[in-house]
């Protein structure tokens, strides 16, 4: 319990640094929300909309305002959107996380199952998919995005090749069918993306456990080697892939901002670009402190899944 | 005329629109645009009288700036709540045009229906349409290469080049109401005379930058009233590119080259730094062929691309060389944003160029009524500004559109890329 009450204070102290620095990063950068650049507005009409948001206040008492409105659960109101910010962040954002849940899903469900199935495999195989996996971690996930939309999308009409779902209302499971048709692809490539890295780490993590003395006992017990695996060495595999999921969760979020652009889907990372582009600081500032919560989530997420699945880290 | 719930448009529509246009709490950006309107009064259901403060020749255009809207939906809620009120709007949303708002969802499409209220008989022709949002350029084209996508508009020159010749699509050219410049800091002792401008211009190849950058389809711009408008100078002739006469130039304003070619004045090199924004494309390739042909007559240029609103805080501040920039113009012809002098501190004269003349001129053709004499102002004005040259004036921009060849009656000009909609149809003739 005091391990537990000690992480959260530390991830609040962590989240209020992020949500400070983002504002002051944000609101100091080079650019003027207020500002037209219409020769027909005249440079008086900055002053109205500096007025009617706020930012003709001092910076401090802007921060104290945001920092206050934070906490009691206002995020602000949009410049460029024109309404709430949460109400901009709350459409956004389930389409971004239902993409990487299925990203995430696909690739550790896929590098688990791949470094189980190598485990048992002669070394060239092992050296051949080794080699597979590095190659998908170095290619640029845009390349891969570009290349499966025009291959899968475009040209072979296997996968929609725009948005999060079809225009036409569905209901129950159809409706389900059709974002999992709409996401398969982006979530597909999303994977494919970050999927060697975790490959590496579980098939090495494997290939260790299975020289453990606990799985010799095992086989000499007379176990088959496909319970080996499963039973007993996956599970002490699994801790260093799944220490690592925590912190894919910010990586995936900055990944579906390329996705999200590539296959016109809507997301907080293309809302959190537009914002960057239009300067709209709430959204922005909202955005960027969403993003430094997921990495502190993560964190928290990772230990806490350690100690799930490796019961040892408790008596540390 | 009927909005979209069946009532009619009228002239108290008109009105209540003047007062919400100018009322302070609304903070509409085109506010000022409407000072010149002392009052619209009512003088039946269709008929209504504008009175204006002063004569001017914008007096329509000052009327026609936005659209009308539905007193008997919106008057419900107050002035002061127009700001924030985003949300109700969209649930009281009534429209008097060729289309209404069928749905839409964020970052991805607006659907339009057919209007059954709108005036005009068997109007609009299509019965719906879908314009979504595709924010990769490639996808884009893709779409409309797959079939997927009807129209695709703002092309650059090298999608232009993909999609010429391809069976079932067609493209279309028009000149647009926009023209490209590089604006000199006058602040600046080096940019500070005129004949240094005029030098610089003739050092740049527009020619080449036009071949390069737009494939040629652009036009060399020689003024800020574009060549396409009626009170286009048309005896200007843009400077020529002439490396002589530009070095002879800079040579008469104490501009000598040392052993290494590089211009000199009172031991300073004459150097420069070229401010770009960085996701126009265009405007970076241009910057990178200037650097090279100012090189040739000794000047040294750095390119700094930056993001647009660093740029404009740079501008704002008067802190720079040069930039390159666009501005597209109204039919007000009011050349005051970016070259009189009030605009320095009140406007977008960047570089503060100031000259009494200009000024006046400008100043009078605001209020000149008569056609044939605004006109003879605006050529005077031209033939200044084409003699002090404080910008270069780059390039007269067209823009190209793409839609498949089942789209007939598409009209887009520089108003509108989709521009009267409502004659749009599908099918073959």
């Amino acid at each position: 319990m005091k391990i537990v009450l000690s992480r959260l204070a530390g991830a609040g102290l962590a989240l209020w640094l992020v949500a400070s620095v983002t504002f002051f990063v944000v609101r100091l950068a080079p650019g003027d929300p207020a500002r037209s650049l219409d020769p027909a507005v005249p440079l008086s009409h900055a002053e109205t909309v500096r007025k009617l948001y706020g930012l003709d206040r001092p910076l401090t008492a802007q921060y104290a305002a945001w920092l206050s409105g934070l906490l009691r659960g206002d995020l602000g109101w949009s410049f460029d959107h024109r309404r709430p910010v949460a109400e901009v962040v709350a459409t956004a954002l389930p389409p971004t996380l239902g993409l990487a849940a299925l990203a995430l899903g696909l690739q550790y469900g896929g590098a688990l199952a791949a470094a189980a199935w190598v485990a048992r495999r002669r070394a060239p195989l092992r050296r051949a998919i080794d080699t597979v996996a590095l190659c998908l971690y170095t290619l640029p996930t845009f390349w891969l995005g570009l290349l499966a939309l025009r291959w899968l999308g475009h040209r072979s009409g296997l996968f929609p090749t725009h948005g999060a779902a079809s225009p036409a209302a569905l209901g129950g499971l159809s409706h389900l069918a059709d974002l999992l048709h709409h996401a398969a692809l982006p979530a597909l490539v999303l994977a494919l993306a970050n999927v060697g890295l975790v490959y590496q780490l579980s098939e090495s993590a494997l290939r260790r456990a299975l020289a453990a003395p606990y799985a010799i006992a095992a086989r000499a017990r007379g176990l088959s080697e496909n319970r080996v695996v499963w039973r007993h060495a996956l599970r002490n595999a699994v801790a260093a892939p799944v220490h690592r999921l925590g912190l894919d969760l910010p990586l995936l979020l900055s990944g579906s901002l390329v996705i999200e652009v590539i296959f016109s889907r809507p997301g907080l990372g293309r809302v959190a670009h537009q914002a960057f582009l239009a300067r709209d600081l709430p959204v922005l500032a909202v955005s960027a402190t969403a993003a430094g919560t997921l990495v502190v989530l993560g964190s928290l997420l990772a230990d806490a899944l350690h100690r799930l699945v490796d019961p040892r880290v408790e008596r540390v | 005329m009927r909005w979209s719930d069946g009532l009619a448009v009228t002239a108290e529509d008109v009105r209540w629109t003047w007062l919400a246009q100018r009322h302070p709490e609304v903070a509409w950006r085109y506010a000022e645009i409407k000072k010149n309107i002392k009052n619209v009064r009512v003088l039946g259901l269709h008929h209504f009288a504008v009175e204006y403060a002063t004569e001017s020749p914008s007096q329509l255009a000052e009327l026609n700036e936005g659209v009308i809207l539905p007193r008997h939906a919106w008057s419900a809620l107050p002035f002061a709540e127009w700001p924030r009120g985003a949300a109700w709007f969209r649930d009281h949303l009534v429209t008097n045009g060729p289309f209404e708002l069928a749905g839409w969802e964020s970052q991805q499409r607006i659907e339009l229906r057919r209007n059954p209220e709108y005036f005009e008989p068997d109007r609009p022709y299509l019965s719906s349409v879908v314009l979504r949002v595709v924010p990769l350029r490639a996808n884009r084209l893709a779409e409309l290469e797959a079939g997927k996508a009807d129209f695709v508009s703002q092309l650059v020159p090298a999608e232009v080049r993909r999609l010429e010749g391809q069976p079932g699509i067609t493209i279309r050219q028009f000149w647009h109401r926009q023209y490209d410049y590089l604006a000199w800091n006058l602040r600046r002792p080096q940019f500070a005379q005129a004949s240094v401008r005029r030098a610089l211009t003739q050092a740049i190849d527009r020619q080449a930058l036009v071949d390069t950058v737009w494939d040629g389809r652009a036009r060399i711009g020689t003024s800020p009233i574009l060549a396409s408008v009626w009170a286009h100078h048309p005896d200007l002739e843009p400077w020529p590119y002439d490396l002589s006469a530009a070095r002879d130039a800079l040579l008469i304003a104490g501009w000598q080259a040392d052993k290494n070619g590089v211009l000199r004045r009172a031991g300073r090199p004459f150097e420069l730094e070229l401010l770009v924004n960085s996701a126009n494309p265009i405007h970076v390739d241009s910057a990178v062929l200037i650097q090279t042909q100012l090189a040739r007559v000794g000047i040294e240029v750095a390119v700094r691309r930056l993001d647009f609103h660093a740029l404009i805080d740079r501008l704002d501040s008067g802190d720079f060389d040069g930039a390159i920039g666009s501005w597209g113009i109204d039919t007000s012809l009011d050349l005051g944003y970016a070259f009189h002098s009030r605009s320095i501190t009140e406007g977008y004269n960047s570089g503060a160029y100031a000259e009494p003349t200009v000024d006046r001129l400008i100043e009078a053709a605001r209020e000149e009524t008569d056609q044939d004499a605004r006109r003879e102002i605006l050529y005077r004005l031209q033939e200044i500004l084409h003699r002090d040259q404080p910008y270069a004036f780059l390039w007269e921009p067209p823009r190209f559109d793409a839609h498949s060849t089942r789209l007939r009656g598409v009209g887009s000009n520089p108003l509108s890329s989709l521009f009267r909609l409502r004659e749009w149809r599908v099918g073959h003739d």
